[in-house]
């Protein structure tokens, strides 16, 4: 059995013997003409396979060049001549910073103005604040990035600030303020991120936009009466967190510890000789309800001195939250935001003769916000709030105000809105209320550093 | 998530104390240690599998992030069974206006690889990169791919001509290059040479896969030329400049926008005025996206008797197109059926150079 088996690869092994005794004994002029042979059909090959690359060439470059001329041909009544092209950006153009024009700058910072401008009409004339043009901020936007895990950001406001007093008299502040002025090392190691110099704190939502940002004409009545005018912006440092979870949801937890000078004129904050530092800690939750739907939530703690004497301190608490719905079908255009957050204060205060005693305050707003053109949104905003620490306006004031509003996009980068306010305040000597119609223009000169996507375009 | 399940399982097994070392152990200790004469062979083993299975399975599959669900169709293609690709975008909306929402960030945060279109097209992905946190996935580091590279761009402004006035465009040139099949080969080829980077175990089969998909694209630009060769010259109106690509491919000619520029919402001057330039040149189709108002397109073509069709700008932008060769099939075949139905069959009555 053994030998039937082998005899087949004994045979096999012969037959190759035999041809290579055969090869070996082969002419050698007849050797070479076999391999000058089979060096050609390998040069056909080649050559063959060099000819339909160059016919793939050529017709892709006949197609462009017919395509070209048809369309001069086709259009030329038109005058929409297409400017020629020029060679092909071959390395990333890709700006962390924010990308948008620049080209040959690109070791340049991007420059952005925000010009923020407008004017309103007060049912009481004696409020001379209210019933004039005011150019509400013009802002220099400057940002690039400063190393690999770094960027540097710059925002200088000039702007207007308009108050009058009991009898109407009008002070105009014109000022230059660096709004904001920081690094941002954004990509620490265990997914943190530090933000040190001044910044816009992360209170709640509305303080994170600046003011040609914010969803309405004004800012929301608590923002303010907590906050400052112009919303909290402190000098200090802001540390992040991604902090894990076995959902794998976006959880960000923040801690700043900022100096207690006031930023822009907090009522809480309590000025420049307060101790040092304020501390502020907010949480952020984020997830999808569907594709084109979602949710967050966010609370606040702050924590800071309110004079200069380390025993008058305040506890400010906020918690914030926003849905958002987008049409799944984007050539509808529709889109729904509701968005609202409520503030809680406890802080001491300076009653002079009477002593100090401990205030209490609350403040909140909400609005929806629909979108129902693809330039168009509307929405609706209701106010509440009392005044943690005002010099003018008692602690059992309040303030209720609603705001119906339009927006319209004239393109990505001009706005305009028109938004009308019914406002019914406490003083001392009664009920009052006031009428009032703001008309904003936005204009944005440059390129536009991304939003938050929260902020609707 | 799977890896990290039979990596503790493997430190749980490695506690076990060496029986070599018996006596220092404390009181119990005995019982513990015949338990784990027992057990640890087992252990091992598990651990042993565990790690392999860990290896195997978790570090297999580069996990890749895409701007566009076309880049992520390229990437699938090309990567087969080892990527797992997630895209920010769904298809359907505008690539200049897409909310960079935590959940992406989370969703890039997961990622090997990111890749995105390049240039100034996805102004929103700064955010994610940095709301993500991770180093490498930030320009220049080794995550970060620009599949824009190679590319031959259209409209590029001229030095000192990109100005708002020209309405919303782009720095660099006309960002929707992969409406030509054979600007996909680049773009496949620069996909690979990252995934090459990111997983050269798997090199040879990207590559193999690359050259396949390749010649898929070429054939298929081929086709897609002879179909429309009888319809070369024919005029259509587009809503947005998203086509230049698309129709220089294919031989057909944009004679007027339903914008007026780029991002601005059209008037009904502006509409007017594309109706008469319609009539004037004999054109009878209005190509719209996905994301734009069909009933603006509509209200022109029909006052010339024409159609307006709803083409896919991007994959997965109409269900019809769920992946990057069936987006140019759907796309010819609807565009010469609407010139088809509106008699733009054949070029039009004005000679135009290069016909027979």
């Amino acid at each position: 059995m053994r030998w039937h088996r082998m005899a087949p690869a004994a045979a096999l092994l012969i037959t190759g013997w035999a041809a290579a005794q055969e090869r070996a004994a082969e002419d050698p002029v007849l050797q070479e003409l076999r391999k000058l042979q089979e060096r050609l059909k390998a040069l056909e090959r080649r050559h063959d396979e060099d000819q339909a690359r160059i016919r793939e060439l050529e017709k892709r470059l006949d197609s462009m060049a017919q395509a070209d001329v048809r369309r001069d041909e086709a259009i030329e009544t038109l005058q929409t001549q297409p400017p020629a092209a020029e060679p092909a950006p071959t390395s990333s153009m890709f700006d962390l910073a924010g990308g948008g024009a620049g080209g040959g700058n690109l070791l340049n910072p991007q420059i952005t103005v925000f010009i923020d401008t407008g004017g309103s009409i007060s049912s009481r004339g004696e409020n001379k604040a209210l019933n004039r043009f005011n150019l509400r901020e013009v802002e220099l936007d400057l940002r690039a990035a400063i190393s690999p895990s770094a960027d540097g950001v710059l925002i200088i406001a000039l702007g207007e600030e308009i108050e009058s007093d009991a009898g109407g008299d009008v002070e105009i502040d014109r000022h230059v303020d660096i709004e904001e002025g920081y690094i941002d090392f954004h990509t620490l190691p265990y997914h943190l991120a530090l933000k040190v110099g001044k910044f816009r704190n992360a209170f709640g939502r509305n303080n994170l936009l600046h003011t040609h940002d914010l969803p309405q004409v004004t800012r929301p009545l608590a923002v303010t009466n907590f906050l400052g005018g112009e919303g909290m912006a402190t000098i200090g440092a802001s540390l992040s967190w991604l902090v894990p979870n076995p959902l794998d949801k976006y959880l960000e937890a923040r801690v700043e510890l900022v100096n207690a000078d006031g930023g822009h004129e907090s009522p809480i904050l309590g000025g420049p000789n307060a101790e040092n530092p304020a501390v502020l800690a907010h949480f952020t939750f984020f997830d999808d309800v569907t594709e084109t739907s979602s949710f967050e939530l966010g609370g606040t703690y702050l924590f800071a001195h309110t004079s200069d004497d380390t025993n008058f301190d305040a506890n400010v608490f906020g918690i914030d939250a926003a849905y958002q719905w987008t049409h799944p079908d984007p050539s509808k255009f529709r889109s729904l935001l509701v968005q609202g957050e409520a503030f809680w204060s406890a802080n001491d205060i300076d009653r002079g003769l009477f002593g100090s005693g401990r205030n209490h305050a609350f403040g909140a707003y909400a609005f929806a916000q629909y979108q129902f053109h693809r330039d168009w949104y509307v929405g609706l905003r209701g106010d509440y709030s009392e005044f943690p620490n005002s010099e003018s306006r008692g602690p059992d004031d309040y303030d209720i105000a609603i705001s119906p509003y339009v927006t319209w996009y004239l393109t990505e980068f001009l706005r305009m809105r028109l938004e009308y306010q019914h406002r019914m305040f406490e003083l001392d000597d009664g009920d009052r209320s006031e009428e009032a119609v703001f008309l904003q223009f936005t204009g944005v000169i440059g390129a536009h550093p991304p939003h938050p996507y929260w902020v609707r375009r | 998530m799977h890896c990290s399940f039979t990596s503790s399982g493997g430190r749980r097994a490695a506690g076990f104390s060496p029986g070599g070392r018996a006596w220092l152990q404390p009181p119990g200790a005995a019982v513990r240690a015949r338990l784990g004469n027992t057990i640890r062979p087992a252990a091992v083993g598990c651990a042993v599998g565990a790690l392999a299975l860990c290896v195997s399975q978790g570090r297999a599959a580069v996990r890749v992030v895409t701007t566009t669900p076309a880049l992520a169709d390229i990437t699938r293609q090309i990567g087969g069974d080892f990527v797992d690709i997630d895209s920010v975008m769904r298809g359907p909306e505008d690539i200049h206006n897409v909310q960079a929402k935590p959940s992406h960030m989370m969703m890039v945060k997961r990622a090997d690889l990111f890749i995105h279109s390049g240039l100034d097209a996805e102004l929103w992905a700064p955010l994610l990169l940095k709301g993500a946190r991770k180093r490498e996935l930030l320009p220049g580091g080794d995550g970060n791919v620009d599949v824009s590279r190679g590319i031959t761009l259209k409209e590029v402004p001229r030095r000192g001509e990109a100005t708002r006035a020209l309405g919303d465009i782009h720095a660099y040139g006309n960002i929707h290059y992969l409406l030509d099949p054979l600007n996909g080969v680049i773009v496949g080829r620069n996909i690979t040479d990252a995934l090459k980077r990111a997983d050269p175990a798997h090199a040879e089969a990207f590559e193999a896969r690359y050259q396949e998909f390749a010649a898929r694209l070429r054939d298929l630009a081929g086709r897609l030329e002879a179909r429309t060769k009888p319809y070369a010259g024919a005029r259509v109106v587009v809503y947005h400049r998203t086509w230049p690509y698309f129709l220089d491919r294919f031989g057909l000619v944009a004679v007027d926008e339903i914008e007026p520029k780029p991002g601005v919402s059209p008037g009904p001057q502006h509409l007017a005025d594309c109706v008469e330039t319609m009539r004037a040149t004999d054109t009878r189709v209005v190509i719209v996206e996905s994301f734009n108002s069909l009933s603006n397109a509509e209200s022109v073509a029909t006052r010339v008797g024409g159609q307006a069709v709803v083409l896919a700008q991007e994959v997965k932008a109409l269900s019809q197109a769920d992946t990057y060769e069936k987006l140019f099939e759907y796309n010819v075949e609807t565009l010469i059926r609407a010139l088809e139905a509106t008699g733009k069959a054949k070029t039009p009555s004005t000679p135009v150079a290069g016909d027979p």
